[in-house]
């Protein structure tokens, strides 16, 4: 694979193209890094806006009707709606687990099955969210199973 | 949604009914001189297998944690089973030597039997998917 960086004052933001012949697995694993690397999330915590990486959020969760980003150490709140996210993430590690949580699933630390077909995602922080039965084929699609 | 609920709901009767009456034609061969297992005993075992998957159901709710539709559906279906065998008047079929006491006891004995054998194979088969799972989520956490 050949890198070209042409970097030049002319330039007023980053615009990165793929040249290839078709995308295979690792570059649709770069892609997703890159999506992942150009969007970043703001969110509100008391007065303050704060510009969160996408991949130091842990999930996205909705509660009574508001939208909240939760990463390793804070709560913040967003206004994009849940299946906003869930299109601005589409082709990443983040993905719609059910009616109210959209995760980050690099931020799992083990799943375990629960035998009524839901599975309970332990994350690496300890919280635990539940994957439900509606969404668990998507989330088994991502692992390739 | 609701389609999975009635298939679940259609798979559990088969396989109670079934159940039910192979265990009826066991428990009959065993205290009964009589050949054939009459179509009354059948009716019966279809009412309770009825009843029993309706009960099943209660593992489709995802407002309860497995630990308590696992204790509901023990009890629940427990109580079913014994309560049919009463109202059915299954321990004293064919004049076998059975006392009430006896046949609830046997009853609860040889369900909680069947239940633990159960759990024992889900349990397997839920170890086994775990490392399934968590082995895929690594190697898609390394790839990322």
């Amino acid at each position: 694979m050949k890198i070209n960086i042409e970097q030049s004052n002319a330039y007023s933001e980053v615009e990165i193209t793929i040249k290839c012949n078709s995308i295979d697995e690792s570059l649709e694993n770069l892609i997703s890094s890159i999506r992942l690397y150009n969007s970043t999330i703001s969110g509100k915590k008391g007065d303050k806006i704060y510009f969160l990486k996408p991949e130091d959020v842990l999930y996205f969760d909705t509660v009574d009707e508001k939208v909240f980003i939760y990463t390793a150490d804070s709560v913040y709140e967003t206004n994009l709606k849940l299946y906003e996210i869930e299109e601005r993430f589409v082709g990443t590690s983040i993905i719609r687990i059910s009616k109210s949580i959209v995760l980050n699933l690099i931020k799992i630390d083990y799943v375990s099955p629960l035998l009524n077909g839901r599975i309970e995602a332990v994350l690496q922080n300890g919280e635990k969210v539940i994957i439900s039965r509606q969404y668990v084929p998507v989330f088994k699609s991502k692992l390739d199973l | 949604m609701k389609n999975i609920t009635i298939r679940f709901f259609f798979l559990g009767l088969m396989i109670a009914f079934t159940i039910s009456v192979l265990t009826v034609t066991v428990v009959m061969a065993i205290t009964t001189d009589t050949a054939m297992v009459p179509v009354s005993l059948i009716w019966q075992n279809f009412v309770l297998s009825v009843l029993c998957s309706l009960i099943n159901l209660v593992y489709r709710s995802e407002k309860l944690k497995f630990v308590w539709q696992s204790i509901i559906g023990y009890i629940l279906t427990t109580a079913i089973i014994i309560s049919c065998g009463l109202i059915f008047d299954w321990y004293s079929y064919g004049g076998n030597t059975f006392g009430r006491t006896s046949f609830v006891l046997i009853s609860f004995l040889m369900y909680s039997l069947f239940y633990l054998m159960t759990w024992i194979i889900i349990w397997q088969i839920a170890k086994a998917k775990k490392k399934e799972l968590n082995d895929k989520l690594k190697e898609y956490k390394q790839k990322q």
